[in-house]
């Protein structure tokens, strides 16, 4: 089948080329409305069948056939199934654009509707529906709620989706009329198919509510009913159950025990989904947390030695949320996640990725030869992965950093250099964590670096890095830096520049007689580079330091310690996965590893509906911060590198809020406010406020507290308001003020060196003076 | 790459269905299912992640998410398999009509109906001129047994069982089993008439224990995680692990389950590796059965990667036939018989061009195998009885076979 040819309705014809114009077509059109009206046809149901698929492949070539309304609803006319199908099939196609031919079929469809086959009632509302005529509201209306009291399921089940057709015709037809209610009383329907269809509509039509209003009377109904529906209606079912909060714990363990044996489905997005209602219910339990993962673990690993390519990496990105929650859960069967040849990369990856993630005191050994094994693999990109993966265990198992050292040093004697270069990247970090290992490297880093090649400047950066920060127990430091400045002018990479000019530097405060010469070359290389600015600008810096007092210099370039790492890397980021596991649960997100929002255009996302409580009630989106304000950067207004002879920060005493704080959305607040796990909380004694929300908004913006959002909730008044310090903390808060006692609750979280209580303070002055 | 719409859009320019045909002709359909006013992301630009590899898997956005769904049954109906025979860019021009059936009946706004063939089936039937007796709705479709409709007819009641375990297996270069585990499934063939209760016996150590029964002959076998078909009362088996249903009529899976136990590689190969670089390879190759003298493994392949620039090959083998599949670039060693507890040898030789781009070490493929070994189980799993209750009260004959295949069956070379 070819692409669709260009439509150009309505055009003129052209002169010349007739042969290729529409005008071929139409004679196409032509022969077959001759043909539609030829009565021979007519009598042979064989022909005519024949002539109407013509019709439906030329309209699935993209060729205009609309031309041909008026015979095709004549056609409908048929005790031939199949011919009326295909004829529904084009009048749904082609009913929009002419509504008033659109009328002719309605008498037909209407008389179909009362059809003694239930098949034929069905097909007929189904059609009818999908016309997307508004026009057609009122006949449609009776005819639906008749067949919403079918007889037949078939036909019930297809009333029950025309309802959500309707509904997106004309929300207020539905929403005015009793239909939803209707439904609702459906979802006790003897047949399992028109249940969950009801499910999936009230779903929709409740999109702006938060989906269909669940109760423990219809949870519990329809969890009694999972056996009656088919693997889409339990899925469906699930996504409720899983929205549901149980009253009681006896409740819950009710729930889990119906949820159980749906486990034992062999449909991979029905096990997600029960998998996903299993967290969801355990959520606020974690002593059963880990009961509840060891149940999953067994289903899931089925799931992945039985799918196809495609599946497998959807269950292994929802795997790794699992092992984020519960590490131990697949520890002892960290074997599943050894890779076969024939996997495509994306399995791989992942894989090695989780075995990193799985490896425990026990199975760290087992993990690690494997990872070897992968490091030699001819895909470098795979090879790669396992060294890094081979860093993640080294930091996350202090008791295997060793082994990990040792394992990472034989890479780099292998002679492919993209391994070295990426074991010099994952050493740098590994060293970073523990410099006590350093020992295993740096002996030989001037032989790696020699032998690396030009084409992995960020290896060769992580080399420098090391010489940098190690180079007094390095003997031959100054001349494994010496060539590569001799051989400035032909170094190609920015980071590697940069990386060297630091490594000089800090080399020269260790080793100042032997460095020095080289170090004034390779600044006056620098300084005349004009290839980039950030090398040039930083080679200016240093030049500048060094010139002005040395002892200055030192303690800028060289830091206090910039190695030691506490705690994780920046990287790990554990919001996106948190709100994975509790929002997205068996979604693309999960396989995109993003959130919703992060990928679903703004227009198509339903509102956004955290916990009602939450939400902003007046949310002003615009930037609040106006143009001309220049966004504010305190961090280097206060610090002057080159000026002052103290280096460090200003007193704490100075802390002021700045006038303008960045614009921060009602997205960003959000986000940072669930980002940012530790609050300040506190309760406010000032006066009755007696001031609506404006001037209470007005007296905070006077004292540089900003308000995101404000609004009124029955007696409280709430606000998100946010501020930033002289220091460049940021403050988020949630400020709840009762008309009715005149307490205030302030909720406060800062980002960056922030002092909750001085900020309370300022809030504290600024409602006082509202009192 | 070329891509085709084939539009079926009860919405605005939405394509329901789009297929793309790749190069090699291989078919891919992109099934995208809508709610609402959503969009589906851009799943053609996933490099890594294609959704839908077959019609039954089916991506799906619901609210401001899309969910993955994978609707995968067995896949012999798959709907449009079971329709079409296979699915290519021929079957699709040939049967747009029947699709556009199918697309009507399955999916109503978007939103999945019955997606079983058997049931489809019997109200949309694949040739047109079969139409001529108006089809009725199938009471499968307002029945409390979806998958099976009732007044079903056959002249010999006969049920076909067949316990087939695959081995997953994963050897490393120095010998040591890295992974190892066994797929099994109880596939059924049933040709059974009216509406038959069937209750399944197995050798199974937790049904031994839940009943109290001493395990009187032969050993129980202790299944990790089993997975049945929707036909099986899982409330049932919960409470007292008896397998009880009403099989839809022909062929389906009756369960799945996993073992994850230490197995001996049933077949052991090794490979010794000789390469004088840019002159010859040699390999020594050493097969070896691991299971007892009475079974016999059929067709067995043993699958050898070698370097892609070899020539002029030469084999010796004390068993079978060896030939070298150059496109693919290994050599397979085909055993009709392989005897229970033998051990076979060959030896293959090649010529290697005297300039050779290519690191030896970089063609590090595993040895593949693959075998069947009927009437045995790895698992020692055993169907002990099947009893067929209906009311018309006929006898039935229920077959029983056990083959063992290989799975996923890997052996590293060093």
């Amino acid at each position: 089948m070819a692409q669709p040819p260009p439509q150009r309705r309505g055009s003129a014809p052209p002169q010349n080329s007739q042969y290729f114009s529409e005008q071929g077509k139409k004679g196409e059109v032509n022969e077959l409305r001759t043909l539609l009206r030829s009565p021979a046809v007519e009598r042979d149901p064989k022909r005519k069948r024949e002539v109407i698929k013509k019709v439906i492949a030329y309209m699935t070539l993209g060729i205009d056939v609309s031309p041909l309304f008026s015979q095709m609803v004549m056609s409908v006319e048929t005790r031939d199934l199949v011919v009326k199908k295909m004829v529904y099939h084009y009048l749904c196609s082609y009913a929009h654009e002419q509504p008033e031919m659109g009328l002719m079929c309605v008498n037909t469809l209407q008389r179909d509707c009362s059809n003694d086959d239930p098949m034929v009632r069905g097909l007929a509302l189904r059609n009818l529906c999908s016309l997307r005529l508004p026009i057609l509201l009122e006949y449609i209306q009776p005819l639906l709620r008749g067949a919403l009291k079918d007889r037949s399921a078939y036909v019930r089940r297809t009333a029950v989706m025309g309802v959500l057709k309707v509904y997106h015709m004309d929300q207020s037809t539905v929403r005015s009329s009793d239909l939803i209610d209707v439904l609702y009383d459906m979802l006790r329907d003897t047949d399992g198919m028109v249940v969950s269809n009801c499910v999936v509509v009230l779903d929709e039509i409740m999109l702006e509510e938060g989906g269909i209003a669940i109760n423990k009377a219809i949870v519990h109904h329809l969890l009694s009913r999972l056996n009656d529906f088919n693997e889409w209606g339990l899925c469906a079912t699930l996504k409720l159950a899983a929205r549901y909060a149980p009253e009681s714990d006896d409740e819950r363990f009710q729930v889990m025990n119906v949820l159980d044996p749906v486990l034992r489905t062999s449909n991979a997005g029905v096990v997600l989904e029960a998998i996903g209602c299993f967290v969801q219910l355990t959520k606020d339990l974690p002593e059963l947390h880990a009961q509840v993962y060891e149940r999953l673990k067994a289903p899931l690993l089925t799931l992945m030695s039985k799918s196809n390519n495609e599946g497998l990496y959807c269950l292994l990105k929802h795997a790794e949320l699992l092992v984020f929650r519960c590490r131990e859960v697949f520890a002892s069967e960290y074997r599943q996640f050894y890779i076969r040849y024939d996997e495509p990369a994306c399995v791989k990856h992942q894989k090695v990725q989780l075995l990193a993630q799985l490896a425990s005191e026990s199975s760290a050994e087992d993990i690690l030869s494997e990872l070897r094994e992968y490091a030699g693999d001819c895909d470098p990109s795979l090879a790669k992965a396992a060294i890094r993966a081979t860093g993640v265990v080294a930091s996350r198992l202090r008791s295997k950093a060793e082994a990990c050292c040792s394992l990472l040093v034989e890479f780099l004697d292998l002679e492919y250099s993209y391994v070295k270069a990426e074991a010099l990247l994952v050493a740098k970090d590994v060293l970073r964590k523990y410099p006590e290992r350093r020992g295993d490297v740096l002996p030989s880093l001037g032989r790696y670096l020699g032998e690396l090649d030009a084409e992995e400047p960020q290896g060769r950066a992580a080399a420098l890095f090391l010489v940098g920060q190690w180079g007094e127990e390095i003997p031959s430091a100054p001349y494994v830096l010496e060539p590569l400045i001799d051989a400035y002018a032909t170094e190609t990479s920015v980071d590697v520049k940069l990386a060297l000019l630091t490594a000089t530097c800090r080399l020269f405060f260790k080793r100042p007689p032997e460095v020095q010469n080289m170090l004034g070359r390779l600044l006056d290389a620098a300084l005349e580079d004009q290839t980039s600015s950030d090398v040039r600008d930083k080679a200016l810096l240093y030049f500048r330091l060094l010139r002005r007092d040395v002892n200055v210099a030192q303690r800028v370039i060289s830091g206090r310690d910039p190695c030691s790492i506490q705690g994780a890397f920046a990287e790990d980021n554990c919001a996106v996965m948190d709100r994975l596991v509790d929002e997205a649960f068996n979604t693309l997100a999960v396989v995109y590893g993003e959130t919703p929002d992060q990928f679903v255009d703004r227009a198509h996302r339903a509102r956004d509906k955290p916990d009602a409580d939450d939400e902003p009630l007046v949310s002003n989106d615009a930037p609040l911060v106006s143009n001309d304000a220049p966004p504010a950067a305190p961090v280097e207004d206060s610090f002057d590198l080159l000026g002052s002879e103290d280096v460090a920060p200003p007193a704490p005493p100075s802390r002021s809020l700045v006038e303008s704080a960045g614009s921060v959305t009602g997205d960003l607040f959000q986000a940072k406010w669930a980002a940012i796990s530790d609050q300040d909380e506190r309760t406010l004694r000032v006066g009755p406020v007696t001031q609506g929300a404006d001037l209470v908004d007005a007296m905070l913006a006077s004292l540089n507290v900003h308000t995101m959002a404000s609004g009124e909730v029955g007696q409280e008044l709430k606000f998100f308001v946010y501020a930033r310090d002289s220091l460049g903390a940021l403050y988020l808060a949630q400020a709840v003020i009762s008309t009715a006692d005149s307490s205030t609750q302030l909720t406060v979280k800062t980002e960056g060196a922030g002092d909750a209580s001085f900020f309370a303070g300022v809030v504290e002055e600024g409602l006082r003076a509202c009192s | 790459m070329r891509w085709i719409n084939v539009q079926y859009s009860q919405r605005v320019d939405v394509p329901l269905l789009t297929s793309r045909f790749e190069t090699d002709t291989k078919l891919r359909i992109i099934f995208p299912y809508f709610t609402a006013q959503q969009p589906v992301p851009d799943l053609c630009h996933q490099e890594e992640f294609e959704c839908g590899s077959s019609f039954d898997d089916v991506v799906s956005l619901d609210k401001c998410e899309a969910h993955v769904t994978e609707h995968r049954k067995n896949p012999d109906d798959q709907v449009f398999k079971d329709y079409f025979g296979g699915l290519d860019e021929e079957s699709i021009r040939d049967n747009f009509v029947v699709i556009y059936e199918l697309m009507d009946e399955t999916l109503d706004f978007g939103y999945p109906q019955s997606l079983d063939a058997k049931i489809l089936r019997e109200f949309i039937t694949q040739k047109s001129n079969r139409h001529e007796i108006a089809p009725r709705p199938p009471i499968a479709v307002t029945n409390a047994v979806s998958w099976r409709s009732e007044g079903i007819k056959h002249r010999k009641n006969e049920i076909f069982l067949d316990v087939i375990e695959k081995l997953n297996l994963l050897v490393s270069g120095n010998g040591g089993v890295l992974n190892s585990e066994i797929i099994g499934a109880i596939r059924m063939k049933s040709y059974l008439s009216g509406m038959p209760e069937l209750k399944l016996g197995l050798n199974d150590k937790l049904m031994f224990e839940a009943t109290g029964r001493s395990i009187a002959r032969g050993k129980a076998v202790e299944l990790e995680d089993i997975k049945f078909h929707q036909c099986v009362r899982l409330a049932r088996f919960e409470n007292d692990r008896t397998i009880s249903f009403i099989p839809p009529d022909g062929e389906f899976d009756l369960m799945t389950y996993r073992l994850t136990t230490q197995v001996k590689p049933l077949i052991w190969v090794e490979a010794v590796v000789e390469p004088h670089s840019h002159s010859r390879i040699e390999y020594m190759v050493k097969a070896k059965s691991q299971f007892k003298s009475r079974s016999v493994a059929n067709s067995v392949d043993i699958v050898i990667p070698v370097p892609h620039d070899v020539d002029s090959p030469s084999f010796k083998s004390s068993i079978g036939s060896v030939s070298y599949l150059p496109d693919r670039n290994v050599i397979i060693w085909s055993i009709k018989q392989f005897n229970g507890a033998r051990e076979y040898l060959m030896r293959a030789h090649f010529g290697l061009p005297s300039v050779s781009g290519e690191n030896p070490d970089r063609w590090k493929a595993p040895i593949e195998v693959r075998f069947e070994i009927p009437y045995f189980t790895v698992s020692g799993i055993q169907v002990r009885y099947l009893k067929i209750i209906e009311k018309s009260g006929y006898q039935a004959l229920p077959w029983v076979r056990y083959i063992t295949q290989n799975g996923d069956y890997q052996l590293r070379m060093t």
